[in-house]
């Protein structure tokens, strides 16, 4: 199941490129049909994964160029739903007042990547890249979230993890991230021992008033899995150990087996769990 | 700009204040254009992989890898290269701050560098110690020479200031 990714097939320069027709919608609905419509499409928005990818063997028969669709910009409240414009970029959404309805998330989200990138590399670009060291993904997946496609055929709402699998409608256009939000959200993002592993936790209190909380490990190279806490018992080694029971055997990277993962994992999330006060060191 | 750009078009922008006509492709990176087309070879390729930022160019003043940016994305734009700083011979600020503070070693990175920190000084003209190793770790300099670019950055922000710009 956690594959290591193989590298792909690297072209000599990008210069091997050829050229394709771009296309300019002005709207969602434009851009759907010139997804639905067009030769081998591919949607472009911040550029920063492109060349890259086609020197990976990426075909590119029409390039689908998002600039226009300010719709699919910025963060916004909807309703109990943070929503998040696929096009919104990392210094865009970190700076972003409504981002702050979730404690925690403008600061992980503004160590994402560095500022050349996060000035015009997006939400949306981030995830449908599907780069194993990519971040929001690990984030979207803490807090719950879900991605909007559009498409010829409709609308569709994917988990992170369905990304992953590519499980989203042929030719589909992703439109939006959602996190809903429950009742006092909060994230912590902890980096220090990136690139070996990084974990996000997210706490929130359901319904019934019971605290409840999610911790997601992810390598370099090892797609996102994420841990559902018991928080019961306020110990917060016990309830890190507990979670990290049901670590897969087979989350192993090459840097660092799965025997490494499971007790540094365990040891970062305790930290994580007395940081935020969720239980005691 | 057209709502569909054939393989082949006509680009329009401004390169360091220049209006800028010229035919090209879809598929042609701005690197490519400004050193092949227009002489920029201040402009250095280096990962072309948007890594290293050693090709980075401002555009509407943000700075990108211009080795990942296709040409056809800086229609319209005001597009920014190390060759534009200098005017009558006299290097800017930024430059002249590079320069004093020996922040070059083989100079690879440093029309890169010297770009990042234009615009990391038009954005924040008082930045701390922490805002610019941010930024200055955008761009990678393999001499590892980091200690002296913090250094020229800071004099060169003071420089600014005193200037006014």
């Amino acid at each position: 199941m956690y594959e290591v990714a193989q590298a792909g097939l690297i072209a000599a320069s990008y210069r091997d490129i050829l050229p394709f027709p771009v296309i300019l919608p002005e709207t969602v609905n434009e851009a759907v049909a010139a997804m639905a419509d067009a030769e081998a499409p591919v949607p472009y928005a911040g550029g920063t994964d492109l060349c890259g990818a086609v020197r990976e063997g990426k075909p590119v028969g029409t390039l689908v160029w998002l600039k226009r669709l300010d719709e699919l910009r910025g963060v916004r409240m909807e309703g109990g739903t943070l929503s998040i414009g696929a096009l919104t970029t990392h210094a865009e959404g970190a700076a972003s007042d409504a981002a702050g309805a979730v404690p925690g998330l403008p600061d992980a989200w503004s160590k994402l990547g560095k500022i050349r990138i996060r000035l015009s590399g997006t939400a949306g670009g981030n995830l449908m890249a599907r780069h194993t060291r990519y971040e929001m993904s690990i984030l979207l997946t803490a807090l719950g979230g879900a991605a909007q496609f559009a498409s010829a055929e409709g609308e569709a709402d994917l988990s992170p993890g369905e990304i992953w699998d590519r499980a989203e409608p042929a030719r589909a256009l992703l439109t939006r991230l959602s996190i809903p939000l429950a009742a006092d959200l909060r994230l912590d993002y902890d980096r220090t021992l990136r690139p070996l592993m990084t974990q996000a936790l997210a706490l929130w209190t359901d319904g019934a008033g019971g605290a409840q909380g999610r911790a997601v490990i992810a390598t370099e190279n090892l797609r996102p899995v994420a841990l559902d806490l018991d928080l019961t018992g306020n110990d917060a080694k016990a309830i890190s150990a507990a979670a990290y029971d049901a670590l897969p055997d087979d989350f192993a990277d090459p840097a660092s087996g799965n025997e490494w993962l499971h007790r540094a994992g365990a040891a970062v999330l305790a930290r994580q769990l007395v940081r935020q006060g969720a239980a005691r060191a | 700009m057209p709502d569909r750009l054939d393989p082949r078009f006509d680009l329009s922008f401004t390169l360091n204040g220049a209006p800028v006509d010229t035919a090209t492709t879809t598929a042609t990176t701005l690197a490519d254009l400004l050193r092949d087309r227009r002489d920029g070879r201040g402009t250095k390729l280096a990962c072309e992989r948007a890594v290293c930022g050693a090709c980075t160019v401002l555009v509407d003043d943000v700075p990108r890898a211009s080795c990942s940016v296709f040409a056809f994305e800086v229609e319209g734009s005001a597009v920014r290269t190390v060759e534009g700083l200098t005017h009558d011979g006299e290097l800017s600020s930024v430059q002249a701050a590079f320069a004093d503070n020996s922040a070059f070693q083989c100079g690879f990175c440093t029309a890169g560098m010297i770009l990042l920190t234009e615009a990391l000084l038009a954005r924040d003209p008082d930045p701390d110690d922490a805002t610019i190793r941010d930024w200055i770790s955008s761009n990678i300099c393999r001499c590892t020479g980091y200690n002296l670019i913090l250094e020229a950055v800071r004099d060169a922000a003071r420089r600014k200031r005193e200037a006014g710009q």
